[in-house]
């Protein structure tokens, strides 16, 4: 093996030698930017004051404007109750939506417009398969999706970016059953559907590249403009290795305007990238804010052991929006694991309850054990018999996507 | 004047105008007076403390952070700002010197989330645990006249995790000790440690990958150097 020509003495002597970097500007200069930076601040506050001052002023004055439509169709209605008979009187409201409609044919317009355009939202729910979204109804906790629950289903998982853009958040979302091969259609549809921004992730996806499939159903294939600002992307790679992970595609490979490989500031010339299945990371959660969605994430820190990476599920980070999965009282003695199984035996103090805190360390749990390679896990010595939906009484098969969406 | 005007377009304009006059003639007289908003007299003096004990020295660390002048510049600044409206909260538990180095750190590490939030990847690195290959941040003078090892070094730097390359400057460049690297970055001492030795380690397989590149087979020979 050829030796390395630098030793870390070597290194540490050359770190020294680095040279010292001066602020050229005086001590006046300095002053004069800060005192700029604080006008700009305190200008850019008043714009935000005002503009917030202007928002409040709109929305009072919609609310004020609305109370007066309310009240004046009120009127108009007590004033029909004296033609209309008794029958009518107790309509639903479709009657009375009939009855604005009589009365302005603008709000027809408008209330025309809105129901197409809701008819035309609901089409488009229907057409992915997905409950249609009521704004702030956003469930706190997401589930994990099981093997067994894909029998007439299968499921889309897309790496999206957290809102910061520091880790890559797993989303899945269940669908009618299609074909494996017709997996990558898939990805593409939902990458041009979903809303990111729901929950509590950046606006990423679509993306402005082509997917094809490569040679065999475990390839995809990648085609690149020559301009194409993915390229810069230090992320991209990142999402399409957490996006394909969970589709059986262990290769990427990638074209630019026809020619192989593509050149990533980040990541140098590839014409290939391998996608591993088994990262040894671990789980933690990501939030937004509170009316966001609790989701699990997977490390971007790769540990030795199974055991190292559940510790670490415990820990802090210092990413913004990330907490630790699994609560530090829930201990486990011993772990134990052959073959593909591994068994976690819990402490007799370890703080255990059928709540969904507990169900998503179990899942986060799982999903490290899935990301060592493990296809099931035993928890021995639980004072309870379930959490949600998990028997703990026997060997739990570890699920197939985290995240469910609905 | 137009007469399509109204004539206190005109009397307004004029005071506008005369202001920024007077605003121009006071700047420099009236710098003393940055941080009267509150701070007064007591921050002034603050300032000039600071900036002639710990300038050069934070300037130095972020532009090393940082890898850009400009921003080192722009960022130094936020500091001072930070470090007046925080001054009343300072306990006094940890050094008035890591006390700014932590804020110099918090600073820098929020510059670098701003830039992923423009998905401007110049810092793709920034993730903690990932590494960039390419890096295009032009070398300073101070750098670009030493010897090609050193000019390889200081590349690499931008390749390591945040978090190592603030353990490698701290360390080497600002030559803190581990307990004052520690409490600048609140963490344990066996934390530095650690992340140190696979700083150093990270840039050890960097060089050897430059060099590869770089020599496109034929092997670097390092320069001698003496052991101090």
């Amino acid at each position: 093996m050829k030796k390395s020509p630098w030793n870390e003495n070597e290194i540490e002597d050359m770190l020294r030698e680095l040279p010292k970097l001066k602020d050229n500007r005086t001590k006046e200069e300095v002053m004069a930017g800060i005192y700029a930076k604080k006008k700009k601040k305190r200008s850019l506050q008043l714009i935000a004051g005002i503009a917030s001052l202007f928002l409040m002023i709109v929305f009072a004055s919609a609310i004020w404007m609305g109370r007066e439509y309310e009240v004046s169709q009120g009127e108009q209605e007590s004033n029909r109750k004296l033609s209309v008979p008794e029958s009518e009187q107790s309509s639903d409201y479709e009657g009375r939506g009939a009855k604005t409609k009589e009365n302005s044919s603008e709000d027809a317009q408008e209330n025309q417009a809105l129901s197409s355009k809701h008819a035309q939202m609901q089409s488009k729910d229907e057409a992915l398969d997905i409950e249609p979204f009521a704004h702030g109804q956003e469930k706190a906790f997401a589930h994990a999706i099981y093997e067994d629950e894909l029998k007439h289903s299968s499921a889309i998982t897309l790496g999206v970016p957290d809102d910061q853009m520091n880790i890559i958040v797993p989303i899945s979302i269940k669908l009618r059953a299609f074909d494996e091969s017709d997996t990558l259609n898939q990805l593409v549809r939902q990458m041009a559907a979903i809303d990111e921004k729901r929950y509590g992730l950046a606006d990423y996806f679509p993306l402005d590249v082509s997917f094809n499939e490569g040679n065999d159903k475990n390839t995809a294939h990648i085609e690149f403009q020559e301009d194409s600002p993915l390229l810069d992307d230090g992320l991209f790679l990142l999402s399409m290795e957490e996006t394909l992970l969970y589709h059986n595609i262990e290769k990427l490979i990638f074209t630019t305007d026809g020619k192989q490989g593509a050149r990533f500031s980040h990541g140098g010339f590839l014409t290939k990238l391998d996608i591993p299945q088994y990262k040894h990371r671990t789980y933690l959660l990501y939030q937004k804010n509170e009316s966001s969605p609790r989701l699990l994430v997977p490390s971007t820190a790769q540990y030795q052991d199974f055991a190292e990476a559940l510790q670490a599920g415990k820990r802090q980070s210092e990413i913004n929006g990330i907490s630790p999965a699994i609560p530090t009282d829930l201990n486990w003695e011993r772990i134990k694991s052959i073959g593909n199984h591994v068994t976690i035996h819990l402490a007799e103090d370890s703080a255990f309850e059928n709540s969904e805190q507990v169900l998503q360390a179990l899942e986060a749990i799982l999903f490290i054990a899935k990301d060592f390679g493990y296809e099931t896990v035993k928890f021995e010595n639980a004072p309870i018999e379930k959490v949600g939906n998990l028997d703990l009484t026997g060997d739990i098969a570890v699920p197939r996507a985290p995240n469910q969406m609905k | 004047m137009n007469s399509n005007l109204p004539l206190f377009f005109y009397q307004r304009r004029s005071v506008v105008i005369l202001r920024m006059k007077l605003d121009r003639v006071t700047f420099y007289t009236s710098l003393t007076t940055i941080f009267m908003n509150g701070c007064g007299e007591m921050m002034n003096s603050v300032f000039h403390d600071l900036y002639e004990k710990y300038h050069q020295e934070m300037y130095q660390f972020i532009y090393y952070m940082t890898k850009n002048r400009e921003t080192a510049e722009d960022l130094v600044q936020e500091v001072y700002i930070r470090i007046m409206k925080a001054y009343e909260r300072f306990e006094g538990k940890s050094s008035e010197k890591t006390w700014m180095y932590s804020i110099a750190r918090n600073v820098t590490i929020d510059y670098f989330r701003k830039q992923k939030g423009w998905k401007d990847k110049i810092f793709a690195n920034f993730d903690w645990n990932r590494q960039s290959i390419e890096d295009y941040q032009p070398i300073p003078e101070e750098v670009a006249i030493l010897n090609e090892d050193i000019q390889n070094l200081y590349q690499c730097l931008n390749r390591c995790t945040t978090n190592q390359r603030s353990v490698i400057i701290l360390r080497y460049i600002q030559g803190m000790s581990i307990a004052e690297t520690a409490e600048i970055l609140t963490w344990s001492e066996s934390k530095v440690k650690t992340t140190q030795h696979r700083a150093l380690k990270a840039i050890k397989k960097l060089l050897e990958d430059l060099s590869a590149k770089e020599g496109s087979g034929i092997e670097k020979i390092p320069m001698e150097r003496k052991r101090n």
